[in-house]
C-alpha cells in the first residue's frame, strides 16, 4: 500500500482545525472517519480519497486547494 | 430511495454493530492499544496455539488432556483479547470502518492468506512425511489449533504491525 509513498499529498488540516477551534474527535465526527485517521492525516501518513478529501475541506469551511495540495505549502499561506 | 435498514448483527463476520461501534470509540484500558502489549498478545497466543499442537505429542492421555483444555481456554480468551486490541478492525464490515481502516484491514487479510499458505503448507508436508494418523484418538487439539490460527492470525498481524495509538486530542 505505498500510494502516499510514491505520491505525497501535503495538507493544512491540522493548521486549519486548530484555527477552527476543533478538535480531532470533532473533525473526525463530522466527516464520518475514526479520530485516529484524522491524526494519520494531519502526519502526512495517509492520503485521504477524494470523497474524503471533499468531506473535509466542506467542515473546514475551505476549498480543497487551500486544504490539499501535491506541492508542500508555503509557510503562513 | 428509502435507506435499507441498518444490520444488527453481522454473522458471516461474527460480529455485531454496537460492539464493533464500541470497541472503535472507547478509551477504556488504554494500555491494551500500545504496541509493545499488542505484541505480547500475538507473542502469548502463538505460544499457546504451539502448546495445545505439543500437546497431541504428549504420550501420557490424561496429561495431553489436561495440557490441551487449559492451553484451549486460555486460547480463547486470548483470541477476546487480540481482537479487541486492535478495535475489531480485523472482523468488522466495511460499512462500520472508514476508508483508512478498510485498506488496513484488507491489505492485513492479504499478509494473513499468505501466512495461511506457509503454515498449511508446512502441516501437509508433515502429514505427507510423517506418521500422521487421525485414527488417533485426541487429534482434536490439532484441529482446534489450525481454527484458532485461522480465526485469530488476522487479528495477530494486524496486533503485530499496527503502531501505538495516540491520545485523542
Amino acid at each position: 500500500m505505498s500510494r502516499q509513498r510514491e505520491d505525497p499529498v501535503f495538507n493544512r488540516v491540522e493548521e486549519l482545525r486548530l484555527e477552527r477551534g476543533l478538535t480531532r474527535q470533532q473533525l473526525a465526527e463530522a466527516v464520518g472517519v475514526h479520530y485516529q485517521t484524522i491524526g494519520y492525516l494531519e502526519r502526512g501518513e495517509y492520503s485521504p480519497s477524494l470523497i474524503l478529501a471533499f468531506k473535509i475541506a466542506k467542515a473546514l469551511d475551505a476549498g480543497i486547494p487551500e486544504v490539499f495540495s501535491i506541492k508542500p505549502f508555503k509557510k503562513g499561506v | 430511495m428509502a435507506e435499507p435498514p441498518r444490520k444488527k448483527i453481522y454473522w458471516t463476520e461474527g460480529v455485531t454493530r454496537k460492539e464493533v461501534e464500541t470497541a472503535l470509540s472507547t478509551n477504556k484500558y488504554p494500555a491494551l492499544y500500545r504496541r509493545s502489549v499488542r505484541r505480547a498478545l500475538v507473542g502469548i497466543y502463538a505460544v499457546l496455539i504451539a502448546l495445545l499442537v505439543l500437546s497431541y505429542s504428549i504420550a501420557a492421555v490424561k496429561l495431553s488432556s489436561y495440557v490441551a483444555a487449559i492451553s484451549g481456554a486460555l486460547l480463547i480468551a486470548m483470541y477476546l483479547a487480540l481482537r479487541y486490541s486492535v478495535r475489531l478492525i480485523a472482523d468488522a464490515p466495511t460499512e462500520l470502518l472508514d476508508e483508512r481502516l478498510v485498506a488496513i484491514r484488507d491489505r492485513t487479510y492479504l499478509i494473513a492468506y499468505r501466512w495461511l499458505s506457509l503454515v498449511v503448507g508446512i502441516i501437509l508436508g508433515f502429514a505427507i512425511a510423517g506418521d500422521f494418523s487421525f485414527a488417533r484418538d485426541s487429534w482434536w487439539p490439532l484441529v482446534v489449533a489450525l481454527g484458532m490460527l485461522i480465526a485469530g492470525l488476522p487479528s495477530m498481524i494486524l496486533a503485530w504491525t499496527l503502531p501505538s495509538e495516540e491520545p485523542q486530542l
